[in-house]
């Protein structure tokens, strides 16, 4: 079922198939065709040779050209990239470095002290060769590494082929209404596999990407909107809530045909809400679930489902198929039945890494994907999300275990036990000055803003029999006090 | 103390609590995306804070255009609040 490729297109880093049509729009204006985008790809790639070595590359990500022409001169070059958060602390940096052994890292000029030589520079970006050789071999389909968390650290990856990207871009536009007469803005990052797979796409299919910083709190960005004629604006349950509290009625220009939300669930009467101002705009409203491990997307629900169905995730891409995993039994698609959603398709990702030796790993999932998340079908087979088998929680839009951040405050120090729900973290602690510790912490390292976390001093975390933390229990207490 | 001394002083706490700074940082130039902290979370979380401080309904163009602690006294006082 995997040699699917004799009917897919060109992969969406074939940019010279769109000649000299717009692909990039800068803030300044300045547009660079796919012809301009393809040879600042192959310049940037040129640079990484190690002696016919397939290497790997950190790309300290922002949505800019230098970024993107980094990723695809990988892409097309065949070496392996791992993007990255562009506000990375130092730390987390060298510890990826520790771990991976890069053999390139691209970011902006004096922002790291890296060791080793600067061989390539483009706009404020450099290409720095590293000092360590790297010896362990990369697998030759292994085109993409992303983070599986958002801020909270840990050095476990996502390994995505080349026939992931390429099957999940072309899945995508076989449902969203994405062609060449398209233009998006950049509102999530590109590291980010949501905010990736709208860059993937609109590549794909000719369109054009406005790249910015901005974001929709700033006047800015909707100037962007207007000034390039934007066709779509997409968004994560965060960004629906700056949407809604400014007003999407007054804030979209009358060129944008469709809008879409994935990144954690949106709440139904959101969804509700949101679907029906569009309605009345003429603007479609796709609401969509998917993963990293599926390289991003893996249902969505069609637009014209949304005001009645608003709870529900909707059906698999195209190329994709669900089942439940229901207890003992095979896998089911008996409506009614919850249990662990299991997802087929040719965006299934290779597997983890957690060491460079990892880097060598084939195909560890064969196409299949255990969601890790709790799903039941209706009787018409749309699907709905009904919880987690997996301890993580969403922020932002992005993904936090609440085991690392368990571990992370442990190895600063702090005895906590985390909880919570999508958009709120619950961290109990033993004492005070635990409770300050922690608050710092998150604060500091995580980056998160107050109101999405709220650290409390607990007399006793609810244990079983076994010792074991109720973590249910835990929650339930804690969100009550909140 | 004068009642715009205090709502000064109000503004001022709002700021430092939903940015996370020490109120002495907080001056008519701290600016959005410069300052350490105040990003588009952290913004909602000010403009939320505000209206139920204020008892305000901030619009769009208020929301927008709310980029320095000096430009949010500004638009307060456009609600009647005075500085």
């Amino acid at each position: 079922m995997r040699n699917t490729n004799a009917c897919m297109p060109l992969p969406y880093w074939q940019l010279e198939t769109h000649g000299n049509a717009p692909a990039l729009v800068a803030e300044s204006g300045l547009a660079v065709t796919y012809t301009e985008l393809a040879r600042l790809a192959d310049r940037f790639s040129q640079h990484l040779d190690r002696q016919g070595r397939k290497s790997l590359v950190f790309i300290v990500c922002e949505n800019a050209i230098e970024c993107l022409s980094a990723y695809l001169g990988c892409l097309r070059s065949r070496h392996a990239a791992l993007l990255l958060d562009g506000t990375i602390d130092r730390s987390a940096l060298a510890d990826l470095m520790e771990v991976y052994f890069p053999g390139f890292i691209w970011c902006r000029e004096g922002a790291e002290a890296i060791k080793g030589q600067p061989v390539y520079r483009y706009g404020d970006y450099q290409l720095i060769r590293c000092t360590a050789v790297e010896t362990e071999p990369i697998h030759p389909e292994l085109a993409l590494l992303l983070p599986t968390s958002g801020s909270t650290g840990g050095h476990k990856l996502v390994r995505l082929s080349y026939d992931n990207l390429a099957a999940n871009a072309a899945s995508i536009i076989g449902y969203l209404p994405i062609d060449d007469t398209e233009c998006t803005i950049t509102v999530l990052p590109m590291h980010y596999s949501y905010g990736l797979s709208v860059i993937n796409t609109h590549l794909l299919a000719g369109a054009r990407i406005v790249t910015t910083h901005a974001s929709p709190v700033e006047r800015r960005f909707w100037d962007l909107c207007r000034r390039d004629a934007i066709t779509s604006l997409v968004g994560v349950p965060y960004t629906y809530d700056i949407y809604r509290r400014i007003g999407l009625e007054r804030a979209l220009p009358p060129t944008v045909r469709y809008l879409t939300q994935a990144g954690g669930r949106l709440a139904p009467d959101r969804v509700k809400d949101c679907a029906a101002t569009l309605s009345r705009l003429g603007i479609r409203f796709y609401v969509m679930y998917g993963q990293t491990e599926a390289t991003a997307r893996m249902s969505y629900l069609p637009p014209d489902r949304v005001l009645e169905k608003p709870s529900s995730v909707g059906i698999p891409i195209p190329g994709g198929r669900f089942s439940i995993s229901a207890g003992d039994r095979a896998t089911v698609q008996t409506a009614g039945v919850v249990g662990e959603l299991v997802y087929d398709g040719p965006n299934v990702c290779l597997g983890y890494a957690d060491t460079r030796e990892d880097l060598a790993k084939g195909d560890e999932n064969r196409g299949r994907l255990l969601t890790g998340d709790l799903a039941c079908f209706d009787e018409e087979g749309l699907l709905y999300i009904k919880g987690r088998l997996k301890r993580f929680i969403k922020l932002a839009g992005q993904r936090v275990a609440l085991d690392d951040i368990e571990r992370m405050l442990g190895e600063s120090g702090v005895e906590a036990v985390c909880c919570g729900a999508d958009e709120r973290l619950y961290i109990a602690v033993r004492t005070n000055s635990d409770e300050s510790a922690a608050a710092r912490f998150v604060t500091s390292r995580l980056r998160l803003h107050p109101t999405m976390y709220s650290v409390v001093t607990v007399a006793d975390v609810p244990r079983n029999t076994s010792g074991k933390v109720q973590y249910q229990a835990l929650y339930e207490e804690l969100s009550r006090h909140a | 103390m004068t009642a715009a001394q205090s709502n000064e002083d109000l503004l001022r706490r709002v700021f430092s609590e939903a940015l996370g700074l020490p109120s002495e940082m907080i001056t008519d130039t701290l600016t959005y995306g410069e300052a350490d902290n105040w990003d588009s979370i952290a913004h909602m979380a000010l403009v939320a804070a505000m209206d139920a401080e204020f008892g305000t309904m901030l619009e769009m163009d208020d929301i927008l255009d709310m980029s320095s602690f000096g430009k949010a006294k500004e638009i307060l006082a456009k609600y009647g609040i005075g500085f």
